[in-house]
This record gives C-alpha cells, sequence and structure tokens, in this order.
C-alpha cells in the first residue's frame, strides 16, 4: 500500500478494470501530492486512457479505491458531480463545445456548475483564457475557427476556470502537430512551475523529462516501473520500459 | 349549374381564403409535431429500455399508416368508441401533427446523436448533470442543426394539409374543388391553387437557407447545404 499523507489530493488503490474478457487495468496503485505534476508514458492498450477516465468515473472501475482530498469518489453516497467539478479534464480532441465561442466554453462551468453570474464567470474566463496565452481576438471565435493548438488551450482554460484541485490530461497534444503541440505543452509547463496539480499522459518524453515530478511507466495494465524523470527516462530498469522508449523517443539513450 | 363563370376576383378570393386555413393548418400541425417529436427524440436517445421502446413503437405506428387512414381514425373512430366528438378542424391539426411529430423525432433523433459523445463527457466533466448537458451542450446544438431538415418538414406538412379536405376541412384544394365543380374548369382552377402552393413553398426554400445560414454551427456540414 502506498504511503498516505495529508498532501496526498488523489490515491489510488489496486484500481482493476476489465472490458469484457479483456483486463484493462490490473491492480494500479499510487498518489498524486498538491502541487506535483506526475507523467504516465507508455504503450497505447495500456490502461492509461482508462485509468484517468476511472478517477472522474466517466468509466466505472470493478475494484479498488480512488479517494480524491479524502473522500471515497466510488463510494456510492458520492455526488460524482460534485467531484467531477473540483477535477479538471483535457481530451487528446479537445472536446470543445462546437456551438459557443472560446470565452463562453471557458464561461459554461462557473455559470452553469458552480452558479456563478455572468459578469464573474466572464471575469475568471478572461483570467484562464489569458493563463493560456490565449491570442485575445480568437476569445469571441468558435472552436472551429481555432487552431488545434488554440482550441487545446481552450480545453485548458475551460478546466482551469473552475479551479479544480487536479487536471488529468489526457494525451492533450498526440491530435496536434509538434509545431502546435509546442505551444500547448509551453502552457503546461508553465503550469506545472504554478504548481498546479497534473497527472499527466503523454507520449511527450520532453515534457516529461523537464516538468515531471515523477514519471509511471504503464504496460499491460500496470505500473511497470516508476521513477524520476531522469532516472527512469535515461536509465530504464526493465526490459520493457527500454524497449518502449527505444520506439518512441529520439532520446540518445 | 356546371359551366356558369365566376369572376377571377371571387376565384382568387375563394382560393386565398383556402390557402389561409392551409397555412393556419400547417402550422398549428407543425408546432403540435414539434411539441411532440422533439421530446420523443429525447425519449429515444436518453430514455431507459422502456421509454425508448415506447417512443419506437410510437414512430413505427405514426410512420407506418398513411395520413389519410390517421385522419379517419382521429375523425370517424375515435368519437364512435368514445362518444366524444372532434371538431373537423382539431382532428386535422392534431392528425397531421402527431403524424409530423413521428418525423420530427427521426430529424432530432439524428441531431442529438450527432453531437458527438466527446462534448458530452467534456459536459459531465465539468460536473453538468445530464440534465444540464441536454440543455446547454446537446439541445442547442441539435435543434440548430436540425433546421434545414426541420424545415423540409414544414414544406411536407404544408403540402399534406390537402388530404384533410377529406375530413371537410375547406382549405386550398377543397376550394379548388368547388370552383371546379362549379365551372367545369379543372385546369384552370386546380392549376391556380398548384401556383398558390408553389409560391407559398418557394419562399420557405429560400428562408431555409437563410435560416440554416444564421443558425448553423461554424465549422460543422449539415446546415450549409439545404435542398428542399
Amino acid at each position: 500500500m502506498p504511503p498516505t499523507s495529508e498532501s496526498d489530493v488523489l490515491i489510488i488503490r489496486n484500481l482493476k478494470k476489465r472490458f469484457g474478457e479483456k483486463t484493462v487495468l490490473e491492480g494500479v496503485s499510487f498518489s498524486v501530492r498538491r502541487g506535483e505534476t506526475k507523467v504516465i508514458i507508455g504503450p497505447s492498450g495500456a490502461g492509461k486512457s482508462t485509468l484517468l477516465r476511472c478517477i472522474n468515473r466517466l468509466v466505472e472501475p470493478d475494484e479498488g479505491e480512488i479517494i480524491f482530498d479524502g473522500i471515497n469518489v466510488l463510494s456510492k453516497d458520492v455526488d460524482i458531480r460534485k467531484i467531477r467539478a473540483r477535477i479538471g479534464f483535457v481530451f487528446q480532441h479537445f472536446n470543445l463545445f462546437k456551438h459557443l465561442t472560446a470565452l463562453e466554453n471557458v464561461k459554461i462551468g462557473p455559470k452553469v456548475v458552480k452558479g456563478l453570474s455572468d459578469e464573474e464567470a466572464e471575469r475568471i474566463a478572461v483570467k484562464a483564457l489569458k493563463a493560456v496565452h490565449l491570442e485575445e481576438d480568437a476569445f469571441e471565435k468558435y472552436p472551429a475557427e481555432l487552431s488545434g493548438g488554440q482550441q487545446q488551450r481552450v480545453a485548458i482554460a475551460r478546466a482551469l476556470a473552475m479551479e479544480p484541485d487536479i487536471i488529468l490530461f489526457d494525451e492533450p497534444t498526440s491530435a496536434l502537430d509538434p509545431q502546435l503541440a509546442g505551444e500547448v505543452l509551453d502552457v503546461m509547463r508553465e503550469l506545472a512551475k504554478k504548481k498546479v496539480t497534473m497527472l499527466v499522459v503523454t507520449h511527450e518524453i520532453g515534457f516529461a523529462l523537464n516538468a515531471a515530478d515523477e514519471v509511471l511507466f504503464f504496460y499491460n495494465g500496470k505500473i511497470w516501473e516508476r521513477g524520476e524523470p531522469r532516472e527512469l527516462l535515461y536509465n530504464p530498469k526493465r526490459e520493457e520500459t527500454r524497449g518502449f522508449l527505444r520506439r518512441i523517443a529520439d532520446l540518445s539513450l | 349549374m356546371i359551366g356558369t363563370a365566376v369572376s377571377l376576383d371571387v376565384a382568387m378570393r375563394m382560393l386565398l381564403e383556402g390557402a389561409k386555413m392551409t397555412v393556419i393548418l400547417s402550422v398549428l400541425s407543425i408546432i403540435l409535431g414539434l411539441l411532440v417529436g422533439l421530446p420523443v427524440a429525447i425519449m429515444e436517445t436518453y430514455g431507459g429500455k422502456v421509454l425508448r421502446y415506447i417512443a419506437m413503437v410510437y414512430e413505427g405506428i405514426l410512420r407506418g399508416i398513411p395520413l389519410l387512414a390517421i385522419y379517419m381514425v382521429i375523425f370517424f373512430s375515435i368519437p364512435l368508441l368514445t362518444g366524444i366528438g372532434l371538431p373537423a378542424f382539431w382532428a386535422a391539426v392534431i392528425g397531421l401533427g402527431i403524424r409530423s411529430s413521428a418525423y420530427q423525432s427521426q430529424i432530432f433523433r439524428s441531431t442529438i446523436q450527432a453531437v458527438g459523445e466527446g462534448q458530452i463527457e467534456a459536459a459531465y466533466s465539468l460536473g453538468m448533470s445530464k440534465l444540464e448537458t441536454l440543455r446547454y451542450v446537446v439541445l442547442p446544438q441539435a435543434i440548430r442543426m436540425a433546421v434545414p431538415a426541420w424545415m423540409n418538414e414544414y414544406v411536407i406538412v404544408l403540402k399534406d394539409t390537402s388530404i384533410a379536405l377529406a375530413i371537410g376541412i375547406v382549405e386550398l384544394t377543397r376550394q379548388a374543388q368547388y370552383l371546379v365543380s362549379i365551372t367545369g374548369e379543372p385546369f384552370r382552377y386546380y392549376g391556380l391553387a398548384a401556383f398558390l402552393y408553389l409560391i407559398m413553398v418557394l419562399p420557405l426554400t429560400y428562408l431555409a437557407g437563410v435560416l440554416a445560414k444564421k443558425y448553423g454551427i461554424k465549422g460543422t456540414g449539415g446546415a450549409s447545404n439545404v435542398r428542399i
């Protein structure tokens, strides 16, 4: 069992999930401290996305425990909407609301979920959009009029505007070409510096290297290896980790 | 009486009166169809198994029966079975309205489903309830995407008002029938009626295009190419 402490925002214990015959998560345990950036890497199909989606119960896990800020997320008495409002989620395909402008996309959470006034929601939204460096002339644009990088930054702002305790990132740059991925990663690095708590599933080894406090390598539904970014990425102990890194990274191993 | 001449002035007045009934009937019917069809679509996409099944049966029955038969059931059979008579006008509105509701529910079902799962997950992830997600994310998009198909449905309803003459509604086609029976000039008066239908429908085609442009969601297809 992993150590628990006051500063753990999120504790996952022995999480299991199967889809039909296929076991996706085979007893995963780890925790995330407040202010920490934790990065999860691993081959596709290793259960990384499923793990994130279990945390805010977009997917119901079969077994295990998820403790968020001392609350048992999987308990029947929990109003999952209240938990979700405190957990940001950034998707691979942005998932912005297509009928709303960038500003409205960010406003809608504080307004509808938190019940804030229009002015208050707008103030928070503008602040969040500035934090992700969205160009001001893009505030009134619709998602389809924005570049992929801008869309993902708006999606991050949408999460930030809820002032969450943690933000989950599900391969936030996988749908972007490298240049646009760069602007999103820059924003994420800034958030890491500002001690925003983040759990990031990504293939961006560079980001893991210079922003993560710890890197988890997922393989076959398990945490196969974990450690300090430099240690794990430059000096992996296990064969599977080495193989994976060799395949995806242009690191000089 | 056949062969009596009718002045164009009188004939036009009769036809326009019929056209007025056609418009009133079609507007009330499309509204009734919307009020029933949209909830049916929501039942089909968001409801549990039972609601889904009820909605599917409702849709299947109404789409499987000819409008004329629906009219006959509502106007003639229901009063016989229940003892409650229904004025022909309201029988016409209800018949056309519920028939349209079955088609409108199809339109809205497909546009509700066209709002991607990703946006729904994003709404849930913000902490929105199912109802809030429907209200703020799904329906605003589904309704706007439905505009072209819905305008098309209105044109169909407008044209199908003519079948209401079978239960005694004096609408445009019925007025033309009168004129033909008096004058014995089918070509002229059915022709005029047909022309009036056309000038009601053609501006709607144009309007559909304008509305689609105005309410279409930027960057989503569907609303930009309107054909009626």
